[in-house]
């Protein structure tokens, strides 16, 4: 394995790990509740660690995407069930991306919404289009690294580190009314699903299967996992300490995306405003095509058509007009004027429905000797994996009632 | 607590307090919009925004408060809300001014 290799494979996954969902809440749990919900994304870090290694592990073991698996293991009906709700899970969580890159883009040049809209989308596809798989990743993973200009500038404003770190004990702060609590919960829920989005795991394993990964490849798998995932959970953090610092005490709960830019631009004036907006424009635009192309190698996967991106478009006909469709699909919905905000909160709380039904199949093949033979899971990842689920159960089954409950955390 | 908690569930499931509802997150949207707005125009005064992101944050927080307004009934906290979005350019202290007396109305409503 090259060191170069490796250090791009991280790096890319550190640029894409932030999309638009965490931007959004992240800031607004930071700038509600302090500190007190760092725990839950470090927690959720693990999580999206442990499934993510897991779906990578298959892919380059048991040559199988998650989509593949699903079907084979949970049967045609309960399958088709999963796919249909993970596809409008992530065509509203592409809407989201779109219309966030949309609003980056008025925020950086003044041209309408709109109109931006059509012009990332027109870029997405073209990208796609014409770029080989591992390029479109490391493009927009590592012009993401803009985004790194939160993590100064948190340096930068000199923030109560010890609180910080008090923050990384699981905790509920004391004294909140009932509202508050319930409040709390929701913004829980809606972290750890913003971090363990199902859409990562499709599009990172079927990655894998695109780069033809074999059991020499396991090794980058974990180390991408771990330490891509968890400095960029770092990023994450960060954004939630610069919003308790100082939107907090300034009463912002930030209701526009662009509010997030912010953060750089206290300490570091105009550029720090415009590295922000660049980081973002790229992270959330990477998020926008790996969500689109998730969709794509679902429905391929699923219904068994030709595959993935490493065949030219005209080679997987069906594949090639999927995702171009979710685009086309996702561009209608922001064209309607939903704010991304708001789509970004309807894209947690359906993620967050679809996620047992994805990790189930994944742990129950990743334990499975006959496929898996030496590299089944061994008892850590037993052991995480199936806590990790029970977790997730949990969080889908209070996550409708939370977010009715606050209004979409409003409340 | 948790009777608390099953309390608040029936209540807002039975729709008991919808209308309150959407005029609280109508106030509270409000509020922190005028705090992002004041922000803005508090950092671009010295400077340090530039110039497009500055116009487009106006813009889009002027339009925010605007929709938070049709759903704010409380008269006092409308009269805040048109005093600020009748101006063409506040300023950052009459914005966050505005935001101050807002809350008041936030506290009200979460009373009720």
């Amino acid at each position: 394995m090259k060191l170069s290799e490796l250090a791009l494979g991280v790096l890319t996954a550190v640029g894409g790990f932030v999309d638009v969902s965490e931007l959004v809440f992240m800031s607004q749990a930071g700038s509600r509740f302090g500190y007190a919900l760092i725990w839950v994304v470090v927690l959720s870090t693990v999580g999206i660690m442990v499934f993510g290694e897991m779906s990578g592990r298959v892919a380059a073991i048991a040559k199988q995407p998650v989509f593949n698996l699903m079907r084979n293991r949970l049967g045609l009906r309960l399958g088709l069930i999963t796919l249909i709700a993970s596809f409008v899970s992530n065509l509203i969580t592409c809407a989201a991306e779109i219309g966030g890159v949309a609003l980056v883009l008025q925020l950086l040049t003044g041209a309408p919404m709109r109109l931006m809209a059509v012009a990332a989308t027109a870029a997405f596809i073209a990208t796609v289009w014409f770029l080989p798989f591992k390029w479109i990743e490391r493009t927009y993973g590592l012009l993401g690294l803009f985004m790194l200009v939160f993590g100064v500038a948190l340096v930068a404003i000199h923030p109560p580190w010890g609180q910080i770190a008090g923050g990384l004990v699981p905790q509920v702060p004391r004294g909140l009314s009932t509202r508050d609590l319930v409040a709390f919960a929701y913004f829980a829920v809606a972290l750890l699903s913003a971090v363990m989005f199902p859409y990562e795991t499709y599009f990172y394993s079927s990655g894998g299967i695109e780069d033809e990964w074999g059991p020499k490849d396991l090794g980058i798998n974990r180390l991408t996992t771990i330490v891509g995932f968890g400095l960029g959970s770092l990023l994450a953090i960060a954004l939630l300490a610069s919003a308790a610092q100082l939107f907090g005490p300034a009463g912002i709960s930030p209701e526009m995306i662009g509010t997030v830019a912010m953060q750089a631009g206290v300490p570091f004036g105009k550029v720090g405003v415009l590295l922000a907006l660049l980081g973002m424009l790229f992270a959330i635009g990477g998020a926008a095509i790996e969500t689109c192309l998730a969709n794509a190698y679902s429905l391929g996967q699923f219904f068994g058509w030709r595959w993935g991106r490493h065949r030219p478009p005209r080679e997987a006909p069906r594949f090639t007009l999927s995702w171009i469709l979710v685009f086309a699909g996702s561009l209608v919905i922001v064209l309607t004027g939903v704010e991304p905000v708001e789509l970004a909160e309807y894209a947690v709380v359906a993620s967050i429905l679809v996620l047992p039904l994805t990790y189930l199949p994944l742990l129950l093949l990743a334990g499975d000797r006959t496929y898996m033979r030496v590299h089944a899971n061994g008892l850590l990842s037993k052991t995480l994996g199936w806590g990790f689920y029970v977790l997730i159960v949990l969080a889908a089954i209070a996550a409708l009632p939370l977010f009715l409950l606050t209004s979409g955390g409003q409340l | 607590m948790f009777g608390r908690l099953t309390l608040f569930a029936l209540l807002l499931a039975g729709g008991c307090s919808s209308a309150k509802d959407e005029e609280l997150a109508a106030a509270k949207g409000a509020r922190s919009v005028l705090a992002e707005w004041s922000t803005v125009e508090r950092l671009d005064r010295a400077g340090r925004l530039p110039r497009a992101y500055a116009n487009e944050m106006r813009e889009k927080a002027r339009e925010a408060v605007l929709t938070d307004r049709k759903s704010i009934k409380d008269p006092d906290a409308g009269r805040t809300v048109d005093a600020v979005v009748s101006v063409a350019a506040p300023s950052a202290r009459s914005l966050a001014a505005a935001g101050t007396h807002l809350q008041r109305a936030v506290d009200r409503l979460e009373a009720l």
